[in-house]
């Protein structure tokens, strides 16, 4: 380990640092958003929309994500459509992101017990009412593990990044060990910038899921 | 959309071995962590402060750590280190037990501890020993 090597290298891992960062978290909002609208799609069962979000739900989930960045970095160009790797990356997670966050909100959903839409409509709650004051509260709190654990992941998946030569930490990683061979130092460094990336989402995912945990009836 | 290029030359044999090794690697890993998660589970449901300590930071490292960041460190790192070449095949099976072991540890622990405690104090009320309990009630229930 030569920290002279280390304290230059740095830099160039926190400009890489940067960029999965930037890259990770707009795939997490894209695969939110995407996961918000598949699941309302699913939980209302609107009929053509709901079989097509499942089927791209089981194409999705049942895909890794390296093959996935492959067809849209290599596939879009071929339709004629010019991007650059960022947008093919952040697109990729956020597709890929989609799918498990609207498993993971709809089963939130259909969790909710029935009893509570019963209560709700013999207390003479309107529809709108019991779906935004009794369904999506309770499931919020039901689906906030899994969402906090696809979150962890999707920031993970950003290492096969390097595949569609974004300049991400495992590329960086990659292209210092190829040119310098200084291998000890540059993984210690990807091991740390990694760490400081997943950690502080770790920590306050676990408070996140201890402030909403609530009691459920009969608990 | 040019789907000859599959069948020209050798390319098809070429992704069928492809498939054979992914299947290969995924295969050993899977028993490789299936025993040894079974087993850290057990232990892990033990609630020993040292093993429970031990087991966080390990089940930190597997939930933080991308795959291909341990795939780096034991492939490149391991031989930098030792001086010894290893496999790419022997290096990706030790990361992918490392890693489904933890899974399938915390899942197993998940497992035993949602067995309710009247089974347990119902075993004890009939005389079962420790070993008993475990083998006849814990394991089954499961």
């Amino acid at each position: 380990m030569d920290t002279g090597v280390i304290s230059k290298y740095i830099p160039i891992f926190a400009k890489a640092f940067l960029l999965t960062l930037k890259t990770g978290w707009l795939g997490v909002l894209l695969a939110f958003l995407l996961g918000i609208a598949g699941a309302f799609v699913l939980y209302f069962k609107f009929p053509l929309l709901s079989a097509v979000i499942k089927c791209y739900v089981e194409l999705f989930r049942n895909t890794p994500l390296l093959v996935q960045l492959f067809f849209i970095y290599y596939g879009l160009p071929a339709l004629g459509i010019r991007t650059s790797a960022e947008f093919c990356g952040v697109l990729g997670l956020g597709l890929l992101g989609g799918s498990y966050m609207t498993e993971s909100i709809r089963s939130g959903l259909e969790a909710v017990p029935q009893i509570q839409k019963e209560s709700a409509v013999s207390l003479g709650f309107t529809k709108k009412q019991i779906f935004l004051d009794i369904i999506l509260p309770q499931a919020f709190t039901i689906s906030i593990p899994g969402l906090i654990a696809n979150v962890i992941f999707l920031l993970k998946e950003t290492s096969v990044f390097s595949a569609i030569s974004l300049m991400d930490l495992m590329f960086t990683a990659k292209d210092l060990i190829g040119l310098y061979y200084d291998t000890t130092e540059s993984l210690f460094l990807l091991v740390v910038f990694y760490i400081l990336m997943l950690l502080p989402v770790s920590f306050a995912g676990s408070i996140i899921e201890k402030k909403t945990r609530f009691k459920m009836f009969g608990d | 959309m040019g789907f000859e290029v599959l069948l020209k030359g050798k390319n098809l044999i070429r992704l069928f071995e492809g498939l054979g090794a992914a299947l290969k690697i995924s295969l050993i890993s899977v028993i490789i962590s299936i025993f040894l998660g079974l087993i850290l589970g057990m232990l892990m449901s033990l609630k020993k402060p040292v093993i429970n300590a031990v087991t966080r930071v390990y089940l930190e490292i597997v939930r933080i750590m991308p795959q291909m960041v341990l795939l780096f460190i034991v492939f490149f790192g391991f031989t930098k280190m030792t001086g010894k070449n290893i496999s790419a095949e022997l290096s990706s099976v030790i990361v992918f037990s490392f890693w489904g072991t933890a899974e399938m540890a915390d899942l197993v622990r998940g497992c035993l501890l949602s067995i309710p405690a009247i089974q347990y104090e119902s075993s004890k009320a009939l005389g079962f020993s420790k070993l008993q309990t475990y083998i006849y009630i814990s394991s089954y229930r499961r």
